[in-house]
This record gives structure tokens, sequence and C-alpha cells, in this order.
């Protein structure tokens, strides 16, 4: 068999047999008292470099809260539809917040989204 | 001597037009310009014992403005590979990706290649990749149930290309995606379909225009397709492709699964891709 077929074969067979999980990731559960200035507030301070003031989606302490709710990014009745979370898993920031601090923003809109 | 005349004849005259028909047997030439077009892959890998630099870059959207120059000045992915040609009909590459921090290995193989003769009226190419994403175990869920194989997923893609005349190609292209692991709300496999063309305004310049569907969608509908459209200029050992797209993650399998720019909105992004040759 000559060399590449082989180094082809090889690689194939080899993620066949990598591919054999199937799972869907358990994210855990939503956090439940978050309050809106302790503990969600101070995740955001990685995200004011591109939305800082003036940008077109300010999250910095004086305005994010109504960048959030004036921006309709958050879903009271179906936190999981939120704008915001669909942002944060998407490419461009899903490595930016952890599922642990996901699901302290989960925790606060399903609690209301309130500027506690 | 009439021997010898009789041979040398056959030799001259004779023999140049079965050469002949061997020349048109083979394969048509730059069916498209590089190996990839937009984020798609085409059946053109490198030359034997060659070595191809890949490097794609996507900008921000378009509709942020001239504050983020169309998204010039915004977040921004980029991918670069390096592509060898093991064979005639076989590529190897590796690539990495800022987004996620994908690290890819990748393979091509020609399957048909189509002739020059017409004998074969298409070309025929497999693509596939491994992917590892090099993000950290808290994007896998919860960390007491992380394995390392949560990180991988797979493309596999036949490449079905055909060159019409010297200054029109096109190709379509069906796929299939695999995640080990993903986050509720998506899939472990997506089907998709793709489809691309180029047409040759210059010896040197092309217009190319693709679009991609997928065929298996999100619980709530967010992995959209795409539709993208720009220009090419090539060289002897540099191409370089400047486009308008909707999909943001350079890696296949992620744009299948997880683009969720709406280009019914007109959520479009600036991209650019640059194969060098050496």
């Amino acid at each position: 068999m000559k060399p590449g077929v082989a180094i082809i074969s090889s690689l194939i067979v080899l993620f066949i047999f990598a591919s054999c999980e199937k799972e869907t990731l358990n994210t855990g559960g939503w956090a439940k008292n978050v309050a809106f200035q302790k503990d969600v507030l101070p995740m955001f301070q990685v995200c004011t470099d591109c939305h800082g003031s003036g940008s077109n989606f300010d999250l910095t302490s004086a305005n994010a809260y109504n960048s959030l709710i004036e921006g309709a990014l958050v879903n009271i009745t179906a936190p999981e539809e939120s704008q915001l979370i669909k942002t944060l898993n998407g490419s461009a920031h899903s490595s930016y917040l952890n599922q642990e601090q996901k699901n302290i923003i989960l925790g606060w809109i399903n609690e209301g989204a309130k500027n506690n | 001597m009439k021997n010898f005349i009789s041979c040398l004849c056959f030799i001259l005259f004779i023999a140049p037009v079965f050469s002949q028909d061997s020349i048109v047997d083979k394969p048509v030439k730059n069916i498209f310009e590089t190996g990839i077009i937009f984020d798609q892959q085409t059946v053109v890998a490198p030359m034997p014992k060659s070595f191809e630099l890949v490097i794609a870059h996507r900008f921000g959207q378009i509709s942020n403005g001239i504050d983020e120059i169309f998204g010039i000045y915004s977040t921004s992915n980029i991918r670069m590979g390096l592509n060898f040609g093991i064979t005639e009909r076989i590529m190897l590459g590796i690539g990495t990706t800022r987004y996620k921090k994908l690290q890819d290995l990748n393979w091509k193989v020609a399957i048909l290649r189509q002739s020059r003769s017409g004998k074969m009226p298409i070309s025929i190419s497999y693509f596939g990749n491994a992917v590892i994403d090099g993000q950290e175990k808290s994007n896998f869920g919860i960390e007491e149930e992380y394995k390392f194989m949560h990180r991988l997923s797979y493309f596999h893609q036949l490449i079905i290309s055909r060159k019409f005349r010297e200054r029109v190609s096109f190709q379509v292209a069906p796929s299939v995606s695999y995640f080990n692991a993903v986050l509720p709300g998506y899939e472990n496999i997506y089907y998709a379909v793709s489809a691309a063309g180029r047409i040759k305004i210059t010896e040197s310049m092309g217009i190319n225009i693709g679009y991609d569907h997928p065929l298996t969608t999100n619980e709530d509908g967010n992995n959209m397709p795409s539709l993208s459209g720009g220009i090419e200029i090539g060289t002897s050992t540099h191409a370089f492709q400047l486009y308008i797209t909707n999909y943001e993650n350079l890696i296949n399998q992620h744009d299948v699964a997880y683009s969720s720019y709406d280009m019914s909105k007109g959520e479009f992004l600036v991209g650019m891709n640059i194969t060098v040759r050496f």
C-alpha cells in the first residue's frame, strides 16, 4: 500500500473510533438569589474593551442594565432563549464567560432580570 | 531500408497521434483557482511534494457602520493552515482558528478527475477533518463530567465539480458533520449541502459565488444558511479572495452548526482568504 494511502486510511480509522461518543452536555443548574450589581455586572468587565462607552452596545457599569433591557437581550419567560445567552454561546463570544457564569446570568434572567 | 523508413515514418507521424490522445486525457487544470472558496473546500489540492499556506480572515459585521469601518475594527476570526500534497491525489493539512481555539487536521483525496477529452466529465474529491475545540474545560458542561472526547468534532464531504469551458466552474458538495458532545439545543449530527461557482473575467481575476444550506436545524432554528460572493485574483504562486458572507467560523462543521448571522437581515461580514503556494 502506498504511504500516502496508508496515512489517510489510518487517520480515517482512528477518527472513526474516536467519534464513538454522542452526548448532550450537562450544563448544571441555574444559579439562585442572583443580584445584578454584585453577581452579574462584574462579569461584563471582560466585555468593555469592545462594548465600552459610546459603542453600539455599552456594557459599562453605568449603562449595562439599560443596554440589556432596552436591547431586548433578555427573555424572562424563556431565559435560555435570551439573545444574550445565544450570543454568549456563539462562536465569537463563547470564550469570554464560562458555563458557571452563564448559569448565574440564566438564574438572574429567570428571577426577573431585576436591577438589584 | 524500407523497414527503417517505415519505422521512422511511424515514429514521426503516427506515434504523435497516440501521444495526443494521452495528453487530452490528462486532468483538467485549475477547475478553481485554489483549494478553498469562502469557507468551502474545492477539488483543487497542492502539487505533489509541495506546501500551501492558507490564511482565512473574517471581520465583524458590515452593519457595525463607519465607526468600526464596516466590521474591520470589530472582533474578527482568523485561521492559519498549512497543506501538503502527499501525492497527486492526496493532501494532508493542519490549521488553527482563533474562535474557540479550534485545531484541525484535514485531508483531501481526489477520487475522480475531470479529463480534458471529456471522457470523465466531472471531478469528485473527498474532504475530511477532525477538529479539537481548545477552549477551557468549563465550556464543556459541568467540570465533573468533562472528558477530552467532548472537544472533538468531524466533517466529511464529497465535492463534485465541473469546469464548463475555460472560464466557468461549478461545484456541489453534500456533507455530514459530527460533534461528540453538544450543548442542549444543538445536534450531534448535521447534514448540509453547499454549492459554489466561479466565473473568470480575465486570466487572473474571477467572480466567486457560494451558498451553504444546513439540512439539519437546531431546536430554535438558529443555524443559518449562508450566501457568499466576492472577487478572486490569482497568480502562479498566490491566490487572493475578498468577499462578503454571513458565515463566521471558518471551520466547516462549526459553520453548519453554530452560524447564526441571518442573511435575510443583512447580517454580512467581510472576509478574505490568501493562499500561497511554495
